[in-house]
């Protein structure tokens, strides 16, 4: 009895706590947690975390496992960037509840998008609502794209909206082809603002 | 004391490189299941989603798949997973203009990518590739080196807007793959 008490004690408790940190550790890995975006993103531009073609062979294996359980599969340079957003620009999570005006100025690039996606980096239903991409967003006089993030579309008749459905959400910006001086200077990739719909009223009058 | 310490740690970072090591594997082997689900499974609103080892995914039909994480609703995918114990593979696919973004991307098993074109830097419609282990095989065509037996190679097709995909989904029909010993 003394014995397997000492075993428990000195050999499994610890083996198995090991295994359980270990493991604890490493599901920060598997999900969008802010865990995983400070230590994997490539920079950091304001509330965005950018990933320079995310799977290139010999990478570090813990990138390696967000891009497999985020999103599957990801390219070799120069080809793909990708950027991603929690937050807004207050470094307030995107709550469903609230409508947002993302702005900025699009990158040089072949392809270009905004998706939103559930905090479990599932789409969001229906998908055709959740994409902006420069094939069917409108830029303004100065070039730029202003896009309303909002839960009902009808709210914003003729104008760039997409929809979160209510869910709290992240946004994931999509460079394809994007140009070369982007890898030499990673700060040069432009990033939109995002601000809740009525904070940017009140900042615009 | 120091050696609860000891285990502890040594079961921790064992553990932890086991951990990395099989993520990427069990995430492969999620979406095996979801293609053999479109091998084995006809739905009227899917279309045909496995012709002869190519699966034409269809966006519609995307959302009850596990391993699909944060797919892009303007992409239409089409994926040929592999097994290089049956041969080298032979692939064929139709080249759209370059207005709209088409690539292609061979990826080991761990998820890792070795290859990558894209329709700007290819001339012609057509478009012909060899995924190889064998480091040696020299050919005409492209040839893509991997590293595992097993993987994956994804193509990324833009949709304009979204009727244009029956079109498409039309257009990349066409794509082939075979198994072949010896050029």
């Amino acid at each position: 009895m003394m014995q397997n008490q000492g075993l428990l004690k000195n050999t499994m408790i610890p083996i198995f706590g090991g295994i359980l940190l270990s493991f604890m550790f490493f599901y920060q890995f598997t999900h969008t947690t802010s865990l995983a975006q400070k230590i994997l993103g490539d920079v950091h531009i304001n509330q965005w975390i950018s990933h320079f073609d995310q799977s290139m062979e010999g990478q570090n294996p813990w990138l390696r496992n967000y891009i497999a359980f985020t999103g599957l599969v990801g390219s070799i340079r120069p080809e793909i960037i990708y950027l991603e957003a929690m937050y807004d620009d207050n470094q307030t999570p995107l709550l469903g509840n609230q409508d947002y005006i993302l702005k900025g100025t699009p990158p040089d690039c072949r392809y270009w998008s905004f998706v939103v996606y559930d905090f479990n980096n599932r789409r969001i239903e229906p998908y055709e609502e959740t994409i902006a991409s420069f094939h069917r967003i409108e830029l303004d006089e100065n070039g730029q794209y202003e896009i309303i993030i909002t839960d009902d579309l009808r709210k914003y008749p003729d104008q760039n909206a997409i929809s979160h459905a209510g869910n709290d959400f992240n946004i994931i910006m999509r460079i394809y082809g994007p140009k070369l001086s982007y890898y030499k200077n990673k700060s040069s990739v432009p990033v939109g603002s995002i601000l809740p719909s009525k904070e940017y009223v009140e900042l615009d009058n | 004391m120091l050696n609860w310490i000891i285990k502890f740690i040594t079961a921790a970072v064992l553990s932890h490189a086991f951990f990395l090591w099989v993520g990427p594997h069990i995430v492969m082997s999620k979406l095996d299941k979801g293609l053999k689900r479109a091998q084995t499974e006809y739905r009227p609103e899917c279309g045909e989603r496995w012709v002869e080892g190519v699966i034409y995914s269809n966006p519609d039909c995307l959302s009850d798949v596990a391993s699909s994480r944060r797919p892009n609703p303007d992409f239409i995918y089409t994926l040929i997973p592999y097994d290089l114990k049956k041969g080298n593979l032979l692939v064929s696919a139709p080249v759209p203009s370059d207005d709209r973004y088409w690539s292609i991307h061979a990826h080991n098993r761990n998820t890792d990518a070795f290859y990558k074109i894209t329709n700007t830097e290819i001339d012609g419609d057509r478009f012909k590739f060899l995924v190889t282990r064998d480091r040696n095989l020299k050919s005409d065509l492209s040839v893509a080196y991997a590293s595992s037996n097993k993987g994956l190679i994804l193509f990324r097709l833009t949709m304009k807007n979204f009727k244009e995909y029956s079109i498409l989904d039309e257009f990349r029909r066409s794509t082939n793959r075979k198994y072949v010993e010896n050029l």
